[in-house]
């Protein structure tokens, strides 16, 4: 079974907070090479992971992750404002 | 990665030139001299490329580090690369093996028996060849992405 392509906004999260991948690896257990992946979109985490990176930035699983190509956060922020 | 996979050709194609080198050097074929120099001259190449393929890149490194220091992908990774290897090592073995049965039943030189070369080799082949797997795909996933 193919397995889907995760979309997420851990690059986008990680470099508002300023924090290297080699740093980020370090809080949520994997290898800074492993943080690569996932900005990538190249490696879809495993559960335990995707609550592990979602408890480090502070927001649930769906607001990171999605199926389906993510919007930047500027235009979601923009609409919801308009709104 | 197509350096790398040239880079992986090479190694393998060394291997298989030295043990073709050595085997005419035990049947005593004449000017065994160049023989002993290809056979050689096969071991450098294949030290090269394994700097280059698997020392540089720190693959041998991720297939030789105990599983409770990998991460999750790494772990998916060489679990593949060790399953995908597994499968093809016992091919290579059951080649060799129909390849002496069938040398011997025909009368091939049959005092021609498992060498140290050949031996060698076989070492070299089961450690490196779940890294050359993962060169080869140059750190693609197993699982498929669409």
């Amino acid at each position: 079974m193919k397995a889907r392509r995760l979309y997420n906004r851990i690059a986008a999260l990680r470099v508002e907070r300023g924090i290297s991948r080699k740093e980020l690896a370090e809080q949520i257990g994997v290898n800074f090479q492993t943080v690569g992946y996932l900005e990538r979109q190249e490696y879809n985490p495993s559960l335990d992971l995707a609550f592990r990176i979602s408890e480090y930035f502070g927001f649930p699983v769906e607001f990171i992750f999605s199926i389906t190509v993510m919007k930047p956060m500027s235009e979601e922020l923009y609409q919801q404002n308009s709104e | 990665m197509k350096r790398r996979r040239i880079q992986v050709t090479v190694n393998y194609a060394a291997l298989l030139l030295m043990n073709i080198a050595f085997y005419f050097v035990y049947i005593g074929k004449s000017a065994s001299h160049i023989y002993d120099v290809i056979g050689l001259t096969s071991i450098v190449v294949v030290g090269v490329t394994f700097r280059s393929v698997h020392w540089k890149t720190g693959i041998w490194k991720l297939t030789h580090t105990k599983s409770k220091e990998l991460d999750e992908r790494e772990l998916t990774l060489t679990h593949w690369a060790l399953s995908q290897s597994y499968a093809w090592f016992a091919v290579i073995c059951l080649v060799i093996m129909f390849a002496f049965a069938l040398s011997s039943r025909m009368n091939i030189c049959p005092q021609y028996t498992i060498s140290i070369p050949l031996v060698g080799s076989l070492i070299y082949l089961s450690h490196t060849l779940p890294g050359s797997i993962i060169a080869w795909k140059a750190g693609k996933l197993p699982e498929d992405t669409e």
